[in-house]
């Protein structure tokens, strides 16, 4: 996921460092007693035979609280799917909720005590890219898979064996909204307005570059600041540059005032949102600014894209709906990217460990790849359960489509311009519009 | 006791060193001078990127992600060192500013705003401390040197807070009995007495501000070399009302009250809070949190303000100079 | 030309915003002698209760007056009752900002408990707009605008034609010469409590209109600035948070114009320590030791 971290404003979420741990000292707990339990996982243990856990690493408190919800979400239906079919070698899977509180100097405890606590960890699946840096390590040293879904740029290059990313870095989002400005409309005169957090900002390198690469304008750069009670200037700024398009990621408040001010000032022209403008409250926010109308024909998000059509995306659904009180919304998680990666992940790493007839995560780890390399296209878990039974090699195509890890361990995805109410897809950026706004 | 319980309650102990001298700390400033010192969070973050800059690499070294001034991959103790020169010089400017003949609770604003305007400027120029995303990958002290498990390093590094609380404990201590000691709880006393005596009031409180913050330096500088990470969300100014209630609740002036005060609010209140089964949605608890830390506050302000363990107050018979303990 | 209006005209704007709060906060500060640090957990409080009681009614007239009593309600609660008991007992400056801290921790965090973290949004309404010499305002803001004069015009009647203003305003000078003229200095504070309340409940129900969406942080994100335009003017004077908030609302602006918008913020509160430090009376107040403001 691309890292939406936002910075807390004061006191937005004033977190006091001293907690170290939240979800995991029910993991210590349970390492003393012996029976896994999480806060708020499904229950698993049944007599004698415990159950491998999954740890959703992410921010479940403070401003980017709802990514982890999405992560916690993704990887519940997967293991409800998971255990539907038997589960992996005769054990249940289960999720741990672990909040690493969005910020570093409790992200980096919460990840030690996770790691030295849990003797059935199997896996992580984390969404944070503004902690990556500081929890990858951590996860690798221990030998434990971490499938992401941040953005973090300095894991393009990525060296750790143990990580795993199907999804691009936030330079390649901005890359992304270049090309789909390029191919995607006739427009060629962009304005970026982000907000002036890492995570937004993160976005801005690519798109420039691309805009070079692919002969668009950027007439106007502008770093705004998060939640004023106007931005009259800044519009004023916007409108004198007179774009065709207006590219803009920052958190739904100041979203709001800033589309309100644009549409007060007569700005009547397409709108072009990054994915970290996914979520319910930008859509609040927007929606009170705009109305919905406006919003669903102006703005379009550039997001990676997952199919909603075939097998993969029913299972991903009936999932949602079977996993009960766990999941908060099936309706709207379902077109949510950042819970149908985790869903995925969730999923590889249990194809994995049935690949590599081993829950040892030294063992299964390398599986991880192979089992997006095989002869057998399979969409479910229950597929590739059975195809590997039979002794085929399997080729996971899961909701979030094809998987194709680089010597970096990374896999892009597909993009796409979606409404951002339905999540429906109005255009997609190619691979090939991609390489092209690379330079290619 | 399974190897987990001890890693987490490992890594606790280490906190609470850090916690301790942060709050002995404040208490030179708070306790015994009578400062409000409502920045004192930003003295620590202080310490705690000096660490961290003069720990690390220079920033090309780890490819663009992270962009910041100095990297000078100094190594142990050395940027320790820094934590706590670099909290003590910050006691200079804030002084200039703040320690000004204020009313106290504009002075407490006035601290406040400083805050504020310390985090506003670490998120907006990005290029001093990678701004709002903050400073990840920083070097621990004695890393690599020993081949230890990860719970085999906490014990190294719970000794190494250790040996720093028994030296902020000795300065703290040396401060509080020394004649310097005697004028500063004078000067929270009463000002015109010691100008009448012929001391400058303002010189011995910036003095106490200096010695404070090289405290909250070097438990800052411990902080970020224990968690390797930092960044503004992690000295938001909420924290300064943590210590200050961790002082109130335990009782300023004297060390004991510190460390009891460091005992029941970080640690204490947090980790009961924690054996509550979850419920609500996950941020819920440390919502609640927050509650109790400040119906905790209140409820000491009301029922005991001078806190758990008061302090105490010294006699002088006779004339002497002896201390009554 | 436009690009000077917009500064001009929506630093008036924000200015309104800040004026409504800023002098509740300087009145209430003036006459109870209380640095209160929940008030912008008050104006929090007071956008959450207006937005529960009224539905998603956008009735502004309704939402006036449910903000307005809401912010009173819990202003008279907090400042009256709870931090009136600390001082029947003594205890003074320091310990009563520590009290309204626990206040405002308890509030903001007990509403961010009960109502999520999440942003609660308004109905989008079809504003309509006006155009001043090409600079387009919504009708939400120029109700914001008008709102504000017609508060202050309200409060400097109070306090000039009033008994009650008198009484507040003597209350706030002196109150041992008050007090030995019969007048009540605590159902005088009490009114301040009320007033201030009333008007920072008004200031959040617009804020929360202007922004669209509100969370269990838009007060206290708010507070700040709010409190550095009192600050400005000087504590205890109306007028000089009037005119604060109109410095600093169009600073802002400027700033935000010509430096850069990250420093919008900044720029506010490097002021408000410019003014603490060189004359913390404020611009508009006379003498610095009549309110012991320097020790």
């Amino acid at each position: 996921m691309s890292g939406r971290k936002h910075p807390a404003r004061w006191p937005a979420a004033p977190h006091a460092r001293l907690a170290l741990v939240s979800g995991v000292v029910g993991l210590a707990l349970a390492a003393c007693s012996g029976t896994p339990s999480s806060s708020g996982g499904p229950s698993s243990s049944t007599g004698g035979s415990f159950s491998l856990e999954l740890a959703a690493f992410s921010p479940f408190t403070g401003p980017n609280a709802p990514y982890g919800y999405f992560q916690y979400t993704g990887c519940v239906a997967a293991v409800q799917s998971i255990n539907a079919a038997g589960g992996v070698m005769g054990h249940k899977l289960d999720c741990a909720i672990v909040d690493n509180r969005g910020e570093p100097a409790d992200a980096v405890p919460a990840a030690s005590n996770m790691l030295a606590s849990s003797p059935h960890l199997v896996g992580i699946v984390d969404g944070d890219s503004g902690l990556m840096s500081a929890t990858v390590p951590l996860f690798n040293q221990a030998h434990i898979p971490d499938l992401s879904a941040g953005g973090d740029v300095q894991f393009d290059t990525n060296t750790y064996p143990y990580f795993w990313r199907t999804t691009p870095g936030d330079d390649v989002a901005g890359q992304t909204l270049a090309a789909y400005v390029k191919f995607g409309t006739s427009d060629t005169r962009v304005a970026a307005v982000f907000g002036n957090d890492q995570a937004a900002q993160g976005n801005v390198p690519g798109l420039l570059s691309a805009a070079k690469h692919l002969g668009i304008d950027i007439v106007l750069n502008e770093a705004i600041a998060l939640d004023q009670t106007t931005y009259e200037t800044e519009v004023q700024k916007i409108l004198a540059a007179h774009p065709q398009v207006i590219v803009t990621e920052s958190d739904p408040q100041t979203a709001g005032v800033l589309l309100g001010g644009l549409k007060q000032a007569g700005w009547n022209g397409p709108i072009v949102g990054t994915s970290g403008t996914l979520g319910v409250d930008y859509d609040k926010a927007a929606i009170a600014a705009i109305g919905q109308a406006a919003y669903e024909s102006h703005f379009v998000r550039i997001i990676q894209y997952a199919q909603q059509s075939g097998i993969a995306w029913d299972t991903w659904k009936s999932a949602l709906l079977a996993s009960g009180s766990l999941v908060k919304d099936p309706a709207s998680d379902e077109t949510a990217i950042y819970a149908e990666l985790p869903y995925d992940h969730a999923t590889m790493i249990a194809l994995a460990m049935l690949a590599a007839h081993s829950s040892d995560p030294v063992t299964f780890n390398p599986y991880i790849e192979k089992i997006t390399q095989g002869t057998t296209v399979v969409h479910t878990f229950a597929q590739g359960k059975a195809a590997l039974a039979a002794g085929e090699t399997i080729d996971y195509v899961g909701v979030t489509g094809q998987v194709a890890f680089d010597k970096y361990h990374n896999s892009g995805g597909l993009w796409a311009a979606e409404n951002p109410v339905t999540n429906l897809p109005e255009s997609l950026v190619s691979a090939k519009d991609i390489a092209a706004s690379e330079g290619h | 006791m399974s190897g987990g319980l001890i890693f987490y309650l490992s890594g606790l102990a280490i906190l609470l060193g850090i916690n301790l001298i942060a709050i002995w700390g404040l208490d030179l400033q708070f306790g015994l001078a009578g400062i409000n010192n409502f920045a004192y969070i930003v003295f620590q973050a202080a310490g705690g990127y000096a660490a961290a800059l003069f720990a690390l690499k220079p920033a090309k070294a780890y490819g663009s992600f992270e962009t910041y001034i100095g990297g000078f991959n100094l190594p142990f103790p050395l940027p320790l060192i820094g934590a706590v020169a670099v909290g003590g010089l910050l006691a200079v400017p804030v002084g200039l500013i703040a320690l000004r003949r204020l009313r106290a609770d504009y002075q407490a604003m006035a601290m406040l705003v400083l805050s504020l305007i310390a985090t506003g400027l670490a998120e907006a120029q990005t290029g001093l401390v990678n701004g709002p995303a903050g400073l990840a990958l920083i070097p621990q002290p004695f890393a690599g040197v020993f081949p230890v498990s990860p719970l085999g390093y906490h014990w190294i590094f719970l000794g190494l807070t250790a040996v720093c609380c028994a030296f902020a404990w000795w300065v703290a201590r040396g401060i509080s009995r020394s004649p310097f000691g005697r004028l500063l709880r004078a000067v929270r006393e009463s000002e015109s007495a010691v100008s009448a005596l012929g001391r400058n009031p303002y010189a011995l409180r910036m003095t106490a501000l200096i010695a404070g913050g090289a405290l909250a330096g070097l438990s800052g500088g411990l902080l970020v070399e224990y968690v390797t990470a930092w960044g503004p969300s992690s000295w938001l100014y909420p924290e300064t009302f943590l210590f200050l209630t961790a002082l109130i609740v335990g009782g300023k002036g004297n060390l004991a009250g510190g460390a009891l005060g460091a005992l029941v609010v970080p640690i204490g209140i947090v980790e009961l809070t924690r054996r509550l089964p979850a419920f609500g949605y996950p941020g819920m608890i440390d919502s609640l949190d927050w509650v109790a830390i400040g119906a905790c506050l209140l409820a000491f302000l009301w029922f005991r303000p001078n806190g758990l363990i008061p302090e105490r107050k010294r006699v002088f018979r006779n004339g002497s100079r002896r201390d009554d303990r | 030309m436009t690009f000077f209006l917009g500064i001009v005209i929506f630093g008036v704007y924000s200015a309104a915003l800040l004026a409504i709060g800023g002098v509740g906060f300087t009145l209430q500060y003036g006459v109870t002698n209380v640095l209160n640090l929940s008030f912008g957990s008050i104006l929090t409080a007071s956008i959450f209760l207006e937005y529960g009681l009224t539905g998603h009614s956008t009735n502004i007239w309704i939402a006036m007056a449910v903000g307005a009593a809401s912010g009173a309600v819990i202003s008279l609660l907090i400042g009256h009752v709870m931090v009136g008991a600390f001082l029947r007992r003594g205890a003074t400056g320091f310990s009563i900002a520590m009290v309204t801290i626990a206040i405002s921790l308890m509030l903001q965090f007990g509403l961010e408990a009960i109502q999520g973290p999440d942003i609660y949004a308004y109905a989008a309404t079809t504003n309509s707009t006006m155009n001043i010499g090409g600079v387009v305002l919504s009708s939400g803001q120029l109700t914001t605008i008008v709102v504000a004069v017609v508060a202050m015009a309200a409060v400097h009647l109070m306090l000039r034609m009033t008994k009650l203003g008198l009484a507040m305003r003597a209350t706030a000078a002196d109150v041992a010469l008050t007090r030995s003229c019969g007048v009540s200095p605590p159902r005088t504070r009490a009114v301040a409590w009320l007033v201030s309340g009333a008007l920072c409940g008004l200031c959040g129900v617009f804020l929360g209109i202007g922004e669209g969406s509100f969370s269990s942080t838009t007060g206290s994100d708010f507070f700040i600035t709010l409190a550095a335009a009192a600050v400005l003017g000087g504590i205890g004077k109306p007028y000089g948070a009037m005119l604060g908030a109109l410095l600093i609302g169009i600073m802002s602006q400027a700033a935000a114009a010509v430096i850069s918008p990250s420093y919008n913020s900044i720029a506010a509160w490097i002021i408000l320590i410019a003014v603490l430090m060189l004359r913390p009376q404020g611009i508009l107040a006379e003498f610095a030791a009549e309110r012991e403001l320097v020790a």
